[in-house]
């Protein structure tokens, strides 16, 4: 059996292509992805129309899907985040149909239990041997861990690995299993490395990040879960990086070494890693060159699937055994609920990614953010579009103090008691407005052009056109 | 106070605005910023204020705001008012 | 207590807006060396606007001024006198004299706004070997002189020496202003944590030459530079380091050695 195959038309024949099927992809290619536009450049050349695209996150460098759409090869988009330049594009609503949003955890559950139905994965592969046994370790386009393709892999009906570096069977480590693959492409590049992972991710040399990470950090130190065994996740924003850095001496002056690092990883929590702060770390996602180096050469520093990770089916996921994760966020209101699916004019440039579902799992949530940004208070009094609701959320951080969630009466007197300055939420409100002026309402008016599927499978809030 | 020629102040950077004031019949103002939806009329009333304030009737005043607060914006406005009060027609 | 002293450029919106995050004691508006020449007049008019509107909260603020001899220093006065700073910050002081014929500008501008005489203080910045020298004078001049401020970075220009992270090239410096009675220089050269254990100060200032005029603050510097303050603090009352009425060292008795000359 052969299941090395000549080019993607050939993959498509063999997989019988037609028109209205589901195609999957991963993006652990980030930016830097070729694959995605491939496929459909080759799926438009043979005419095939209606197609549903479900993609774990889409990227500017997928900038073509908004030709496909307006040329009919694709009409559906389920995703978990969306950037800016194809966000503007369906914000417009030049997709009929809205977006379906999931999260990092809801996606991998609606394919393991069959709610989503792929017809075609298409998982590139940094590396693959002839039988499909593919990782994300080796090879030009390395990229680390391929958290996200793992569900596809397993459940879909034909699974297609996409690779531009073959190494002789069997390839070890086997992220994927030759067990699950049909075939296998030969392409000239998979992804530019530039866009897949940045050389260095670097913390933000701003005094108002600063600022807020000092804050984050002793907002951590006085929760009462700073103590050994402690577990830790925070996104990969320049504010939400520098709590590692203010985290750092305060573990070793109380002596904690933690669990588990999660993420999302990147060269800081390698640091941690080989610095004895914590014993391992869980990956679902490598961000920067020095994870993944470290996933590959590390035996502490593991790949998880997002199922592992997130899924609210899994038998148990890692995020419910975090105990502190640091995210950020574009608006919060005063109910705490989070936004981070748009930007503050309602136009679609993101999407939960980890967000709900990290939120949820661990004890403590904490979202970093500037008190206002460009002249725009970060707390508002309903955000744009619910990402990640209010009851999950604990503690805002912000560089003139911090303000927590009303059902967390004795974290609040833990934080002041700690010494930290501690508002309520509409107190932060006010003293942003103070300096900015309040800001007139903005909220787009126009047809649904995206829904926000929560963890749980209920539809918490959509998202309208900025147009008709 | 009376506009001679053309002047401008402040600059494109973040929390700035650049204002541009040139000569003309009545008071008008073209606002151009990235908060706009959310403050250009509030940037509108700031400048004609300001405007106003230091006895100018007649002026086109442009913004192109960076998300400018209230007190930047009544500076850089009253500042191109005053170069260009002093700038050669 | 000035431990901290932070210059903010005066042309700048954003850093204006944000200025007291660091927590730095003191905050020095600048219109000098910060603010391009062609842009003084608007650099006082967003200083005057943001002391009215922003609330810098328990940080001293004091205003530096462009020195004598330029076209600008009378405009600075007149705009800054009513803006009632805690002091201001005069520049390229060199004796005396200089100090006499601020302090009367002042006091002209004070009688205009029906402020108090005398009420403005100084804080001269002594940035050559000239104003050093000159330092008792300069401190005794006028009653309105509370502190000195000293410019290394411009002062290692003018003795064509290099700037260390011991600080010795400023020593003299830094007795001369001892003698005239008046403490508390801030932090310069807040990249080196080991530096400022040896009781250095904090100050981004030597970024304005590196960039030639024009202010690239070091943010993250800042930041790092008013942590081991606090730490400079504590050795100090371990008697270690260069400091006022305690058990210093070496370099005191090199500056005694030079008085006896």
């Amino acid at each position: 059996m052969n299941k090395l195959i000549g080019g993607l038309k050939q993959a498509m024949d063999a997989c019988k292509l037609r028109d209205g099927m589901t195609l999957s992809f991963h993006h652990h290619l980030r930016n830097g992805d070729q694959v995605l536009n491939q496929v459909l450049a080759q799926a438009a050349a043979l005419g095939v129309k209606g197609l549903t695209i479900q993609a774990s996150s889409l990227f500017d460098v997928h900038a073509p899907l908004i030709d496909h759409i307006k040329s009919g090869v694709v009409t559906g988009i389920e995703t978990n985040y969306m950037s800016g330049g194809i966000g503007r594009a369906i914000s417009e609503g030049v997709l009929a149909q809205p977006v379906r949003f999931r999260s990092h955890g809801g996606r991998p559950d609606a394919i393991d239990t069959g709610r989503v139905h792929i017809d075609i994965a298409f998982v590139a592969a940094p590396a693959a041997d002839a039988r499909g046994n593919a990782n994300g370790v080796a090879g030009p386009a390395a990229c680390g861990s391929l958290g996200y393709a793992m569900s596809d892999a397993r459940h879909a009906e034909r699974v297609v690995i996409v690779t531009d570096h073959l190494e002789p069977y069997p390839l070890m480590p086997a992220s994927i299993g030759e067990e699950d693959v049909d075939y296998v492409v030969q392409v000239d590049s998979i992804g530019d490395p530039k866009g897949i992972v940045s050389g260095t991710t670097r913390i933000t040399r701003d005094p108002v990040g600063l600022t807020i990470a000092r804050y984050a950090a002793q907002v951590i130190e006085h929760s009462g879960l700073l103590k050994p065994g402690f577990s830790f996740q925070t996104g990969a924003g320049g504010a939400a990086l520098a709590v590692t850095q203010y985290l750092k001496p305060i573990m070793k002056r109380l002596g904690v070494t933690g669990s588990f690092g999660l993420g999302g990883i990147t060269g800081y929590l390698v640091d941690m890693l080989e610095e004895g702060y914590f014993p391992s770390l869980l990956d679902v996602q490598c961000f920067d060159l020095r994870a993944v180096q470290s996933i590959r050469d590390n035996p502490r520093h593991q790949e998880v699937s997002a199922t592992r990770y997130a899924s609210p089916s899994a038998k148990s996921a890692a995020v419910n055994s975090l105990d502190v994760v640091v995210l950020g966020a574009t608006e919060i209101d005063t109910g705490f609920n989070v936004n981070v699916h748009t930007d503050s004019n309602g136009v679609i440039m993101g999407g939960s990614g980890g967000h709900s579902d990290t939120a949820a799992g661990a004890k403590l949530s904490m979202i970093v953010a500037p008190l206002f940004r460009a002249r725009l208070p970060i707390v508002v009094d309903k955000v744009l579009c619910v990402t990640t609701p209010g009851d999950t959320v604990d503690v805002l951080v912000t560089q003139r103090g911090v303000a927590v969630n009303p059902a967390r009466p004795e974290l609040r007197d833990s934080l002041k008691q700690g010494g930290l300055p501690v508002f309520d939420i509409d107190e932060l409100k006010n003293m942003a407005e103070r300096v900015t002026g309040k800001p007139a309402l903005v909220r787009p008016q126009g047809r649904v052009v995206a829904e926000v599927e929560y963890r749980d499978q209920r539809i918490i809030d959509s998202i309208h056109s900025i147009t008709g | 106070m009376q506009i001679q020629g053309r002047a401008m102040a402040g600059t494109l950077e973040s929390n700035d605005v650049m204002v541009t004031v040139s000569p003309a019949d009545a008071l008008e103002v073209q606002v151009t910023s990235i908060v706009l939806g959310q403050f250009g009329e509030e940037l509108r009333r700031v400048a004609l204020d300001t405007a106003a304030q230091l006895g100018v009737q007649g002026a086109l005043i442009e913004l192109d705001d960076r998300g400018a607060v209230e007190c930047t914006v009544r500076a850089r406005v009253e500042t191109a008012l005053t170069r260009a009060k002093e700038a050669k027609a | 207590m000035r431990r901290s002293m932070m210059f903010v450029p005066g042309n700048n919106p954003g850093m204006l807006l944000n200025a007291d995050v660091y927590g730095a004691d003191s905050l020095i508006l600048d219109l000098e060396d910060a603010v391009a020449p062609g842009e003084k007049d608007a650099a006082r008019v967003l200083v005057r606007n943001a002391l009215r509107a922003f609330d810098y909260g328990s940080a001293e603020v004091i205003i530096r001024i462009n020195p004598l001899g330029t076209p600008y220093i009378e405009d600075d006065i007149r705009a800054v006198v009513p803006l009632k700073p805690a002091l201001i910050m005069p520049t390229k002081v060199a004796g005396a004299e200089d100090i006499h014929a601020v302090s009367a500008m002042i006091l002209a501008a004070e009688r205009e706004n029906g402020l108090p005489e005398g009420s403005v203080g100084l804080i001269p910045l002594l940035e050559t070997a000239l104003g050093i020298e000159n330092a008792y004078q300069i401190a005794t001049a006028d009653p309105r002189v509370k502190a000195i401020f000293l410019g290394a970075e411009d002062l290692s220009s003018d003795l064509q020496a290099i700037r260390s992270t011991a600080g010795d090239e400023i020593l003299y410096a830094r007795g001369a202003r001892r003698r005239g009675g008046l403490l508390r220089h801030p932090l310069h050269r807040c990249e080196r944590r080991r530096g400022l254990g040896t009781g250095c100060s904090f100050c981004p200032r030597h970024r304005i030459h590196r960039q030639g005029g024009h202010f690239a603050p070091a943010c993250a510097r800042g930041q790092r530079g008013v942590q081991p303050v606090g730490q400079g603090h504590r050795l100090r009352a371990r008697g270690h380091g260069r400091h006022r009425g305690g058990r210093a060292h070496g370099p005191r008795r090199g500056i005694a050695a030079q008085q006896d000359d």
